[in-house]
C-alpha cells in the first residue's frame, strides 16, 4: 500500500511540474502570433506533451502519457516521460526518455520517436509486482493551432517486459513467476504546449 | 494499388502484435519411458532388501509387501519368527496388488498385470492389460504441482522436480494442467481367507466375489470379472460421486470406502456395476475402514492430503447398510489402518505407536486398551490366525497374540 501511494505521489509530483512548464519557454525564436498551420521555422525551446491513447494487439488497455522536453536544434529534440498504463489488470507508470527527430524545421511537423523507461508497478492483482523494461518507437505529427499549443497524433509500436511473483497460500515454495512479454501497436492524439 | 498494399501491410504488421505469457515455477516434471521398453521390463527377481513401505498383503503363508512404484516383495511367512524373503517380482509402477486363486493382480501404472503364482518361486506373466489405468501416475513429491503431461512420449514412470517455463494464455492463466494422478495407496482386510487373499486396510485394490475393484482417480471404481481368473474382462467405470476414496475394504457382498469426509457403503448385487447404498459423514480427515459383524471400525486422522484436525476411532453400526449409525467415537494421537481379528482392534496410531484394544464390546472398544508399543512407528496391519503383521517406516513387525494377556514379538524385516 505504501508503495502504490508513493508512486501516486509521484505521479502527481510530475503532473505539477509539467503544469509548471507550459509556462513560457526559454525559446530562441517565435516572437510572434503565428495563424493556424503556420510553418515559421523554429530553433529550440521546452514542450509539454499531454496524450491519450490505446495500446492495441492481442489485447486492448489505455494509456496515459505527459512528456516534459527539450526541442535542441531544428530537428532534435529529447523529454521525460510520465505516465499511467494498464496491462492484464495490473497498473504501471510508465517512466521512460524519449527521443524524436522532427522531419521539418517547423513546430507544425512530422516526427519519428523512440522511447525507453521502465514501467513501475502500482497496484497488483497477483502477488509481487516487479513491473520491466520498456522501449518503443513510433511516428508521429504535430499541429500547432496557436502561437504554444498544438495538437499531436501518433501511431507505433510497444513492448514492455514485465515480471510478477505470485505466491503459494500456505505452501512454503517458491513463488510462481509470471513473464509478460507485451506486444502492442498504439495510437496516441494528445496536446503539445511550448 | 498502392494504398491497398499499404493498408494491408498494416493490418498484417498490427495482427503481429501478440501478448506472450510464461510461468516459471518448480513442479513435479514428468519423466518419461517408451511404452515398448515399459512394457518388456519386469520379472521374478532374487530377493531384495526392502527399500519402501507400501501396502501389504497375506495369502497362503505368504507376506507380500508392495514397495510403491518397483514391485513386490514375496515373504514366506510360514514361520512368523522367522519369515523368509523368496524373491523380488519386478512389476514398474506397482501400486497395489490382489489375490484370487493363484492369480495375482497388481498395476503396472497404466497396465493390470496377471500373474500365475501357482509356483511361488517361479511367479509367470500370463497376460497384460493395457491402458486399462489411462491416468495412473507415478508417485510424486506432493509439496510441488504437476507439469503437463504429453502422452504421446511414453508412460510417466517417474518425477523430477525442476524449474517449469510454460506459455499460458495470458487472459486465462492456467497454472497446471494435472494429467490426473492415481495415488493407489491405502486397506486391511477381515480375517476371512479364502480363495483370494487379505489386504491390510490401506488398499485401493479388493475382491467381492468374482470380481476385483480398483479405485482409479479417487472417484471411479473399476471392476475386472475375474470368472476366467487368468483373463479379466474389464467393465465400465462407475463413478463414486463424492470426495477422492482413500481405502476399499470388502465385507460380505459390500464395499466399504475411505474417504476424507466419511465411509460409503456401495452394492455388489449387479458386480460389474455396484450401486451406492448410504454414506457417512465425518469430520475431514484420512480414514481406513474395517469392518467385522455389521461393524465398521473407522480410523479418522489429521494431516496429509486430507486436511482436517480430527484424530479418532469411530465405531459405526452397519446392520442396516443404507443407513449406518454411529455408536461411539474415541480420541486418538494420528491413526492411520487399522485391523481385527476375533475380539482384538488393532490401531497403528502414528506417533502413540501400535494399539490393541479388546472390541469384544464394540460400542465401548475404544476404552479398553489392552496393549500399546509407542515405540513401534507403523501404519498398517494385517491380524490374521493370532499372527499381527505389521508395517512400518523402517520395517515389518510381527507379534503373536495367541496366548490371552500376551503380546510378543516374533520377528522384525528391517528396512
Amino acid at each position: 500500500m505504501k508503495f502504490q501511494l508513493k508512486n501516486i505521489l509521484c505521479l502527481a509530483i510530475t503532473l505539477f511540474l509539467s503544469t509548471l512548464g507550459n509556462a513560457q519557454n526559454s525559446t530562441e525564436e517565435l516572437n510572434e502570433e503565428l495563424p493556424i498551420g503556420s510553418d515559421k521555422s523554429v530553433v529550440s525551446g521546452f514542450y509539454n506533451r499531454f496524450d491519450v491513447g490505446i495500446l492495441g494487439g492481442s489485447a486492448a488497455s489505455r494509456s496515459f502519457n505527459i512528456v516534459n522536453g527539450y526541442r535542441i536544434n531544428a530537428h532534435w529534440s529529447a523529454g521525460l516521460g510520465l505516465g499511467v498504463e494498464e496491462f492484464y489488470w495490473n497498473r504501471y507508470i510508465p517512466t521512460y526518455l524519449e527521443g524524436n527527430y522532427n522531419l521539418l524545421k517547423k513546430s507544425t511537423t512530422p516526427w519519428l520517436s523512440v522511447m525507453a523507461g521502465y514501467e513501475i508497478p502500482t497496484v497488483s492483482s497477483n502477488g509481487a509486482n516487479r513491473g520491466g523494461f520498456t522501449y518503443g518507437g513510433k511516428v508521429g505529427f504535430s499541429y500547432f493551432i496557436g502561437k504554444h499549443i498544438g495538437i499531436t497524433t501518433s501511431i507505433g509500436y510497444r513492448y514492455a517486459h514485465l515480471q510478477a511473483e505470485t505466491f503459494w497460500t500456505g505452501w512454503d515454495l517458491p513463488p510462481i513467476t509470471t513473464v509478460t512479454d507485451i506486444n502492442r501497436y498504439e495510437f496516441r492524439f494528445g496536446m503539445i504546449f511550448k | 494499388m498502392r494504398n491497398t498494399t499499404l493498408f494491408l501491410a498494416i493490418v498484417l504488421l498490427l495482427g503481429a502484435c501478440k501478448d506472450k505469457m510464461y510461468q516459471k515455477y518448480l513442479a513435479n516434471v514428468p519423466v518419461y519411458t517408451s511404452y515398448e521398453t515399459f512394457r518388456s521390463s519386469g520379472g521374478f527377481e532374487s530377493p531384495r532388501a526392502i527399500d519402501k513401505m507400501g501396502n501389504i498383503y497375506f495369502k497362503d503363508n505368504y507376506l507380500f509387501v508392495v514397495e510403491p512404484d518397483n514391485g513386490i516383495h514375496f515373504i514366506d511367512n510360514a514361520n512368523p519368527s522367522a519369515p523368509i524373503q523368496k524373491g523380488f517380482l519386478n512389476v514398474w509402477g506397482a501400486g497395489n496388488m490382489a489375490i484370487k486363486g493363484n492369480y495375482l493382480y497388481v498395476n503396472s501404472y497404466i497396465d493390470l498385470l496377471v500373474y500365475d503364482i501357482a509356483s511361488m518361486e517361479n511367479p509367470t506373466l500370463t497376460r497384460r492389460m493395457e491402458d486399462v489405468f489411462p491416468t495412473a501416475l507415478p508417485t510424486s513429491n506432493s509439496d510441488y504441482p504437476y507439469a503437463a503431461i504429453d502422452k504421446s512420449k511414453g508412460v510417466v514412470t517417474s518425477w523430477i522436480v525442476e524449474e517449469v517455463n510454460e506459455e499460458v494464455t495470458p487472459y486465462s492463466p492456467s497454472y497446471f494442467e494435472d494429467g490426473g494422478i492415481v495415488a493407489f495407496n491405502e486397506t486391511s482386510g477381515a480375517p476371512s481367507i479364502s480363495a483370494t487373499g487379505i489386504a491390510g486396510s490401506i488398499s485401493l485394490f479388493t475382491i467381492v466375489g468374482d470380481y476385483l475393484y480398483v479405485m482409479e482417480e479417487g472417484n471411479l471404481l473399476h471392476p475386472f470379472d475375474l470368472t476366467n481368473p487368468a483373463s479379466p474382462v474389464t467393465h465400465e467405470r462407475v463413478n463414486v460421486w463424492g470426495t477422492e476414496v482413500e481405502t476399499l475394504f470388502p465385507y460380505q457382498d459390500y464395499l466399504f470406502m475411505g474417504t476424507p469426509s466419511g465411509i460409503q457403503i456401495f452394492g455388489t448385487t449387479n458386480p460389474k456395476s455396484p450401486n451406492h447404498l448410504s454414506t457417512f459423514d465425518h469430520g475431514r480427515g484420512c480414514d481406513p475402514v474395517v469392518v467385522k459383524d455389521d461393524y465398521a471400525y473407522v480410523t479418522v486422522r489429521s494431516g496429509g492430503a486430507c486436511g482436517g484436525v480430527i484424530n479418532q476411532l469411530d465405531v459405526i453400526n452397519v446392520s442396516n447398510k443404507s443407513n449406518p449409525t454411529l455408536i461411539s467415537s474415541f480420541e486418538m494421537t494420528n491413526p492411520h489402518g487399522l485391523g481385527i481379528d476375533d475380539n482384538l482392534l488393532f490401531i497403528c496410531d502414528g506417533a502413540a505407536g501400535l494399539k490393541v484394544f479388546d472390541a469384544t464390546n464394540p460400542s465401548e472398544s475404544g476404552n479398553h486398551l489392552l496393549y500399546s508399543f509407542p515405540s513401534v512407528q507403523v501404519t498398517d496391519i494385517i491380524p490374521f490366525n493370532n499372527v499381527a503383521m505389521v508395517i512400518g517406516t523402517d520395517g515389518i513387525y510381527q507379534y503373536d497374540y495367541s496366548v490371552p494377556g500376551e503380546f510378543n514379538l516374533l520377528s522384525v524385516i528391517s528396512f
